[in-house]
């Protein structure tokens, strides 16, 4: 009850600040913190996608422990599984803001789950920061962004046409064959996007093949890659696929290289994979392994410490979550709801582990990318 | 040129599922019940051949041999603990019983193996063999081989052996069977060995081909095959092995040449046109019901 009353004072303090100093953002000096958020996580933490869940909700376990010693706060946070379904993800939000009554919610982690969660939660106006999900469409409806939903990592269309420039630029690519999912909201964004930047860098598509999501069997559109004689292979999907694509195309003799955008970040950690096959393959994403210095090292550090294992990309951008709502929380002194997604929606995040980025119009990051390739069976950066 | 590298993708995809469907086939024909288990054996024969190779580092051979056996004797147990008891009940119970295996299997493979999937080790070549406007990867050539190898020497142990003779008999009718002296309760294990045992070889080569395997792929690749099982007429072994190639090679089509959304829907519309024009299947008998 304590904290509870607490809160009220400290929001009702906020309120009257905010109030007197017109639109109250860093003017104000009160001591008027949050000390006792609470955050929500949904995510998969079994099934397919469920080496991203448990990577976003370590380091949200490990941001939090963090920032708690630091600065003294309570923060506390509830992790429900979703099996990145998006009808676990809405009831697994339902629970989250009737039950639990979080502040906040750090997630969900996979697009689909997120698009479901965004249009669930418009009434109440949760704040919502999604570490991963990268689906055009879930922080706007394209034209207009949703006041209280925003992203750590950059949409799918910016990645779908960093690529695309990336293959005119950095690559050479001239003739792409593309295979996409045609099931998986996260895939065709990448799809789509990359087709219409590749019509203006005069990047040709040669082969441009959907499967389904339950497709295990590749051969057929393999034979079809075999013959559009293509100089390289688009694989926009999550990397348990990628790994059983990358398998097949090998097997059939296909040695072009591979390349796919953030998704692919997990790879290498499929147990029993033949990290041969992925030598010439790339991949852009928004966290650089290699870092040797500044919040990124100091990550990957803590992180290799508390859980012997390197971090992937979506723990960077789930730790960066935590970090970017509170720095939102602080300078908002509230819990209310609209405040925090005022802050947020202005928010200018200098120092985080994902490289520093302001929001756009829409509440999608604009920041640089890294380029990660595979050599000798690790994860190499590789300059642009 | 891509039609044909389509249709042999397919009857690679096929031969694959013709194994499987072996299995369905003679647990019918000599049990007359059908096994919806079986896909679930598969799973658990490749898990078995995955963990040999890579957590105990045998030999390919070995491990695939290790597998047929563990898998064989899954089948055999699974029969004289589940489906035994039931024998004379009526057939519903015995399906029941056979779902009620499948996802008991499928998910003491989840609870110990979690549903991330693991890659299957490298052991077979990679690349192509190239001739005119053909590529065919030597994986889809091995694949062919082996399945047909397998339905082969089954054949010559059915027809030419006294055991496999056994087994038609038992087939053709159990109670005059056992009166000319033949073990039906050892003829009926004998048949879910081997249609286990044939099931292992097509897990190992659903985790060559396919790569990623987890506690779910036994499901469809169980249906599948009992689609195919059913379009050769259950029961006839040649007629599973010529189904299965039918359903591989119309699955690759479709996915070339119409659209991937459809490939499931042609598969199971098959199952369909054979139930209402020849429901017997390709090769099976019509049984009149004696009344």
């Amino acid at each position: 009850m304590k904290f509870k009353k607490f809160i009220a004072v400290a929001a009702c303090a906020a309120m009257l600040v905010g109030c007197s100093s017109g639109n109250g953002s860093s003017s104000s000096t009160a001591n008027g913190t949050v000390k006792a958020p609470k955050f929500g996580f949904i995510g998969p933490l079994t099934g397919d996608a469920s080496q991203y869940g448990t990577a976003v909700k370590n380091a949200l376990q490990l941001g939090i422990k963090e920032y708690n010693k630091e600065h003294g706060t309570k923060i506390t946070a509830k992790y429900y599984d979703d099996k990145a379904d998006a009808t676990e993800a809405v009831n697994a939000y339902n629970k989250l803001v009737d039950e639990d009554k979080v502040t906040a919610i750090l997630s969900p982690v996979t697009t689909a789950s997120c698009l479901a969660v965004a249009s669930a939660s418009k009434k109440a106006g949760t704040p919502i920061l999604t570490p991963s999900g990268s689906g055009d469409k879930i922080t706007n409806d394209g034209k207009k962004a949703y006041s209280n939903v925003f992203r750590i990592c950059t949409n799918d269309s910016y990645a779908g046409t960093y690529l695309a420039e990336l293959c005119k630029s950095k690559f050479k690519y001239k003739k792409v064959a593309i295979l996409y999912n045609k099931e998986l909201d996260y895939s065709t964004g990448l799809q789509a996007a990359f087709v219409k930047e590749a019509k203006n860098q005069n990047v040709k598509v040669v082969y441009n093949g959907a499967y389904n999501a339950n497709t295990k069997d590749f051969s057929t559109f393999i034979s079809k890659i075999k013959a559009s004689g293509c100089d390289s292979v688009y694989l926009p999907d999550y990397y348990e696929t990628v790994v059983t694509i990358t398998k097949q195309l090998r097997d059939a003799g296909i040695n072009q290289p591979l390349f796919g955008a953030d998704g692919w970040d997990g790879i290498l950690g499929v147990k029993g994979v033949n990290a041969k096959n992925f030598e010439n393959t790339y991949y852009v994403a928004g966290f650089d392994k290699d870092a040797k210095s500044g919040s990124a090292k100091e990550f990957i550090d803590a992180y290799e410490k508390e859980y012997g294992s390197t971090p992937n990309m979506f723990a960077a951008m789930a730790y960066d979550s935590l970090n970017v709502m509170m720095q939102a929380i602080n300078s908002a002194k509230s819990t209310d709801n609209k405040k925090i997604c005022d802050a947020l929606a202005k928010i200018k995040v200098k120092d985080a582990t994902c490289g520093a980025f302001t929001y756009d119009k829409l509440h999608n990051p604009v920041k640089d990318m890294v380029i990660v390739t595979v050599k000798g069976g690790k994860y190499v950066t590789v300059a642009k | 040129m891509d039609f044909i590298n389509q249709v042999i993708n397919g009857l690679s995809t096929g031969s694959m599922y013709a194994l499987v469907a072996i299995g369905y086939t003679m647990v019918y024909g000599i049990g007359k019940m059908i096994n919806f288990a079986h896909g679930e054996i598969i799973m658990v024969s490749a898990y078995v051949a995955l963990i040999c190779m890579s957590t105990y580092h045998l030999p390919v051979v070995v491990s695939v041999l290790i597998s047929i056996a563990v898998t064989a004797l899954l089948g055999v147990v699974t029969e004289k603990v589940a489906y035994k008891p039931l024998r004379g009940k009526g057939s519903l119970e015995v399906l029941i019983t056979a779902i009620g295996v499948s996802y008991l299997l499928q998910n003491i493979f989840l609870l110990a193996f979690t549903s991330s999937g693991r890659t299957f080790p490298q052991i077979m070549p990679s690349g192509s063999i190239k001739a005119g406007g053909l590529s065919i990867s030597y994986i889809t050539i091995i694949t062919l081989v082996i399945s047909f190898i397998c339905t082969g020497i089954l054949l010559f142990f059915i027809n030419k052996t006294k055991l496999g003779k056994a087994m038609l008999a038992v087939s053709e009718d159990q109670g005059a069977a056992s009166l000319m002296g033949i073990n039906v309760n050892n003829t009926i294990s004998l048949a879910f060995a081997i249609g286990s045992g044939l099931g292992a070889v097509a897990g190992t080569i659903y985790g060559c081909k396919f790569s990623l395997i987890n506690p779910y792929i036994g499901q469809m690749l169980g249906i599948k095959a009992f689609i195919a099982a059913v379009l050769g007429g259950i029961g006839s072994i040649p007629g599973a092995m010529v189904g299965g190639l039918m359903i591989g090679v119309a699955e690759s089509l479709t996915i070339a040449y119409i659209s991937s959304d459809f490939s499931d829907a042609v598969v199971f519309g098959i199952l369909i046109l054979i139930l209402i024009i020849k429901p017997a299947g390709l090769f099976g008998k019509n049984v009149r019901e004696k009344v």
